[in-house]
């Protein structure tokens, strides 16, 4: 029997296996599958493709019995750190196609996600970065946003803690082409007293929260 | 990095090419290197195509990535009028922003978007 289409959810995992955050996501995609009638699709990008790696992957080998579970895996980020071809049950997929589903109603699960019960395709997706910038992560951080506004969704970042480094110094020259061409809204948690040249509107907690009602879904990068 | 595939003469430089045609150092390039390289790929480079070319060229610079596609169409629209992707894709069939990247003597771009 096929699954129903309207009840799908995603996880996205961008740590790399031996990290702290990194354990928690088998038991997210397992409760995703428990709680979740459709399909549930893992994304790994950044440095989380590494998970498909032979010696990382016994767990989700593992939940791939369930044939409602999908391991998709980012193609640049896996290209840019390994030249050998992806194993199944993982197979290659893109930033664009993350968020195809997104937008066609796929719901958000996982570390500091949320999903609102109702939202409104004109309510923007929150991707908040709270994790200390670092090469390639970085950028493919970057190329998760660019990848949304690619396809014209309405997209508000968030920096957070030691996010909030990456609009500092050098860090900031990439993001800054968000500003520049109106790609998506920027704003800053804290008090303000970030030595970054970029135009960002800097929030409060009260206004962070504000701002995560209205959302038609968080990501957490 | 990509390995050298092919050597392109032009004057008395050798450009080291990669195996899909781009530019191994993006430091060799200059203005007749991009006609040759087009020119191989039956394209003759002319005022609009040029644009595109510098637009992008440009926005690396800065941003050091290449731009979306919607930020090109805009920037076109700023110059012409008017216009979507299909202008750009009539002056750079198999891809506007790829193209312009291999012609520019930019990296290909290699993300997903």
């Amino acid at each position: 029997m096929q699954a129903p289409t309207d009840d799908n959810s995603i996880v996205l995992v961008g740590s790399a296996p031996l990290s702290g955050t990194a354990a928690e996501t088998v038991d997210e995609a397992s409760r995703a599958l428990r709680e979740c009638t459709g399909e549930v699709v893992v994304f790994f990008h950044g440095n989380g493709v590494d998970h498909a790696m032979p010696g990382y992957s016994d767990q989700w080998v593992g939940l791939s019995g369930d044939s409602r579970l999908r391991l998709e895996v980012c193609s640049a980020a896996w290209q840019r750190r390994h030249s050998h071809t992806l194993l199944a049950p993982f197979v290659i997929s893109s930033l664009v196609r993350f968020w195809h589903r997104l937008a066609t109603g796929y719901r958000i699960a996982g570390r500091g996600t949320h999903a609102p019960e109702e939202s409104s395709l004109a309510d923007p997706w929150v991707v908040r970065i709270d994790s200390v910038p670092s090469e390639p992560d970085s950028r493919e951080r970057l190329e998760m946003v660019l990848a949304g506004v690619s396809l014209d969704l309405p997209i508000t970042l968030v920096f957070t803690g030691e996010g909030r480094q990456h609009l500092v110094g050098g860090w900031g020259r990439q993001w800054r082409q968000l500003v520049d061409f109106d790609l998506a809204r920027v704003h800053v948690l804290g008090d303000g007293d970030l030595e970054s040249e970029l135009p960002v509107e800097v929030l409060d907690e009260e206004g962070l929260e504000r701002l995560t009602a209205g959302a038609r879904g968080v990501l957490v990068l | 990095m990509s390995r050298v595939a092919e050597i392109l003469h032009v004057g008395t430089c050798e450009i080291g090419l990669d195996a899909e045609g781009f530019l191994i150092d993006s430091d060799q390039w200059f203005p007749e290197v991009a006609e040759l390289v087009a020119d191989r790929d039956g394209i003759e480079l002319e005022a609009d195509h040029w644009w595109l070319i510098e637009f992008v060229r440009a926005y690396h610079a800065r941003y050091g990535n290449p731009p979306l596609m919607r930020v090109v169409v805009a920037a076109w629209r700023e110059r012409h009028g008017e216009g979507s992707s299909r202008d750009l894709y009539r002056l750079f069939p198999d891809g506007p922003v790829r193209l312009a990247c291999k012609y520019g003597g930019l990296p290909k771009p290699d993300w997903c978007i």
